[in-house]
């Protein structure tokens, strides 16, 4: 990485934290051993990943068998989505999601709601703020609804929703939530027994941790059938071969991130607070995607008076300065953020967006940097329009 | 001393140049997704990877689809075969029939059961005593509804190599997917991977001095397949989620050690110190019976059967002796005192299935380890006999009249 350039884009990746790689060597080295050989290089491997697992379960109120370790965020969404309706036998109902849910949920509730008649998804609409409305989950919920999945915090706003809310209606009907808090993960508090969740879905590679590992809290006695068959592994919930370096990267990121959790936070509002403050001073119009509250620090979506996203993006990249548009698709093309769109209603606010996103090694004055830097590009292409 | 690891079919330690380059990938971060230079770099490094592997396996990079392990490229193939023919045949999955064998590891055999108990129509193969399915009864199983048989390269427990040419061939004949299993095969014999002729081949990279959390499918182009993991367009849209950018560079890294390695001489060399070994302990040992095959195995497997023991103790006896092997598959379904499946497939008993030990070699194991194993393991032996029922039954008829035996 050029070492001047300024990464404002946490919210897609975050770069390993040294101390976690540092956590991870001797698992790439010494402890190579498969966890469920009996010898001494299997025991090794096998205490590495409890440990771990009573890590992650600790810092959420959970239980170390509630935890379900796999490769990704997207796969734990995958898995508590699928894996709970196929559970749920000969009829699995109905599912509710809303639209500005990251692609891994809608896209399987969409898989369900086509290839199966037993199968109803409904993705609800969101306020303009970007929250999700307990009421309309309330009238979208029926006696056939089974399972509730809205993300604690969105990626693309940051906008915190009302998680507890929604679980009171689902427990007046009886239903189950999934809740996908892999941006919120450290941000805000999760106690998933107080907070009276089912399933959630944590990530690693956005918390300093390794990519390739994500993990799924599965309440106990909550019914979740496989997606991937095989081994006895992770309680017959996740076959294969444990990944032992990364899921021990990914405990030592959740301790540090919970040791430096204040820290953390106190610094990402201060960066949140000179980039606008810049951008006020030097007289910047522009519209902020969402509330100024409800939101954790850090994650900021703004839309510029007449400037396409895309270009915005690829003129900071050529600054170094890197923040990104909604949805950013393998081909490169770049794609108007659809929950900006499910916002507003609005695809041309939705085009002209992009999500800046701080981290914990970013500094105030690159902050500064970044607001001045953005100014000036927003500023010379409304001029030359 | 340094313990004697003969394990490497459940899994491998990181060759040293598979470590540095992912070491030096934990530092690249950005998200391959993303279309900015920092997205862009891990991007093109998960692309040289893709280009490494399609090379030495002779397939086109837009083939490798990469996953989280060899048992999700199984869950991977099975599945969304069969997934994708329900969607653009519209037709049930019950409408499918599949083949397999009944020594496959236990990705493909419990995919397969799940789908068999919801409604899919599944043939478990037989295979005959060294472990093969016999190409006539892979014919006839055949019917106008199979879409898909899965038969694996090479056994994880007894390493038994199967006629895989020759059943491809059958099943295309007949319009029938084939995918093939071969984790065990990779890095250990030569293989042409092109001419086997399957349209899906499942491989992992731990197993072959690769790092774990990684695996890959390749899929021929032509193969339609729905994938398991929905959501972001990456993998050509077949597996989403962040790429695991330090796995997959490792897994590249892996592939291109063997690429540069002469497979022939290797695996003739692992086979010298198998068969050191085997002959030694048949010499040393009374009541052994060898599982794997003398001809068409894996060169660094050895599965054998010693009378009157229980694995369990000869490997807690073993393995304080700093001698780690297994009883079998460390994915092993079974539940504890159980028999392996395959084991049962070729026709051992329950008791000698049990009474079962793999040693899974590598061109890394040393003469002087192969030594000590045969120093230590007649007296292990012995230790682990000396409490065995049957053993003093049949040893000192007096002491222990045969009714005390128990079954």
């Amino acid at each position: 990485m050029n070492h001047r350039s300024i990464y404002l884009d946490h919210a897609a990746t975050t770069a390993i934290d040294p101390r976690v790689r540092e956590a991870m060597a001797p698992y790439l080295d010494r402890y190579f051993g498969n966890p469920s050989s009996v010898h001494r290089f299997g025991r090794e491997a096998r205490a590495a990943v409890e440990k771990a697992r009573e890590i992650l379960a600790e810092v959420i109120s959970a239980l170390p068998e509630e935890i379900v370790f796999t490769s990704s965020g997207t796969e734990a969404n995958n898995l508590a989505i699928t894996g709970f309706l196929e559970a749920q036998g000969g009829s699995p109902g109905h599912v509710i999601t809303s639209a500005i849910e990251h692609p891994s949920v809608l896209n399987v509730c969409r898989y369900w709601s086509e290839t199966r008649r037993d199968v109803i998804a409904s993705c609800i609409s969101v306020e303009q703020s970007g929250l999700v409305s307990p009421a309309v989950i309330e009238a979208a919920v029926s006696t056939r609804t089974r399972l509730i999945s809205i993300m604690h915090c969105n990626n693309e706003t940051g906008m915190i929703q009302p998680i507890e809310e929604i679980v009171e209606i689902a427990r007046a009907h009886r239903c189950n939530v999934h809740s996908d808090a892999v941006q919120s993960f450290l941000k805000l508090p999760l106690n998933v027994r107080t907070m009276g969740l089912d399933l959630c879905t944590l990530s690693a590679h956005k918390i300093y941790g390794p990519k390739g590992i994500g993990a799924l809290y599965v309440k106990r006695e909550t019914p979740l059938q496989a997606l991937l068959h095989g081994g006895p592994q992770e309680q017959w919930r996740r076959a294969g071969t444990e990944n032992v370096a990364a899921i021990v990267g990914f405990a030592h990121a959740v301790q540090l991130g919970v040791e430096e959790r204040e820290n953390r936070l106190a610094h990402l509002q201060e960066l949140e607070n000179k980039f606008l403050e810049t951008l006020q001073q030097l007289g910047c119009k522009y519209e902020l995607n969402g509330l100024p509250e409800n939101r954790v620090p850090g994650i900021m979506n703004l839309s510029f008076q007449e400037v396409l996203g895309a270009d915005l993006l690829i003129a900071l990249d050529l600054e170094g300065i890197v923040v990104s548009t909604g949805s950013a698709c393998s081909s490169g093309v770049v794609e108007a953020s659809y929950v900006i769109n499910a916002m507003y209603q609005d695809g041309e606010r939705a085009k002209r967006s992009i999500r800046v996103s701080f981290g914990k090694d970013n500094t105030l004055e690159e902050a500064r940097r970044a607001a001045e830097t953005l100014h000036r590009i927003v500023h010379t292409t409304q001029t030359h329009q | 001393m340094k313990p004697i690891y003969l394990d490497h079919n459940a899994t491998t330690p990181l060759h040293l140049r598979v470590r540095q380059a992912m070491q030096d990938a934990l530092a690249i971060f950005g998200n391959p997704s993303s279309i900015y230079r920092l997205g862009r770099e891990a991007h093109n490094l998960i692309e040289e990877a893709r280009q490494t592997i399609a090379s030495f396996l002779g397939a086109q990079p837009q083939e490798i689809i990469f996953t989280g392990s060899g048992t999700e490229a199984n869950n991977l193939a099975i599945k969304g075969v069969l997934r994708s023919a329900c969607e653009w045949m519209h037709r049930p999955p019950e409408a499918f029939h599949l083949i397999t064998s009944e020594i496959e590891h236990p990705s493909v055999l419990e995919t397969c059961k799940g789908l068999a108990a919801a409604g899919v129509k599944v043939t478990f193969l037989p295979v005959d005593r060294h472990g093969r399915v016999r190409v006539k009864d892979f014919v006839a199983a055949i019917t106008p509804s199979t879409l898909l048989a899965s038969i694996m390269l090479a056994n994880n427990e007894i390493g038994a190599i199967q006629s895989i040419r020759a059943l491809a061939r059958e099943a295309h004949k007949r319009g029938v997917i084939f995918h093939s299993d071969a984790v065990q095969a990779l890095g250990k014999i030569a293989i042409d991977y092109r001419k086997i002729g399957a349209d899906l081949l499942t491989f992992s990279g731990h197993k072959i001095q690769g790092p774990k959390g990684v695996g890959l499918l390749w899929v021929r182009r032509g193969v339609r397949i729905r994938p398991l993991l929905d959501g972001g367009p990456q993998e050509g849209a077949l597996r989403a989620g962040t790429e695991n950018v330090p796995g997959i560079i490792g897994l590249g890294k892996a592939f291109e050690v063997i690429a540069r390695k002469d497979l022939r001489r290797s695996a003739k060399s692992v086979a010298a110190l198998k068969e050191t070994l085997r002959r030694g302990l048949m010499q040393r040992i009374k009541g052994i019976r060898i599982n794997s095959p003398s001809a068409n195995c894996l060169p660094n497997t050895l599965s054998i059967s010693i009378e009157d023991t229980e694995a369990e103790s000869l490997l807690m006896q073993l393995d304080l002796a700093g001698i780690c092997v297994s009883s079998g598959s460390a994915c092993s379904t079974e539940s504890y005192g159980e028999a392996s499946h395959v084991l049962l497939a070729i026709d051992l008993s329950t008791e000698q299935a049990r009474a079962t030990l793999r040693f899974s070699l590598a061109d890394t194991t040393t003469r002087k380890e192969i030594t000590e194993v045969l120093r230590r393991m007649p007296g292990i032996v012995a230790k682990v006999r000396s409490i065995s029922p049957s053993y003093l039954a049949r040893t000192s008829g007096k002491k222990h009249p045969r009714r005390s035996r128990t079954t």
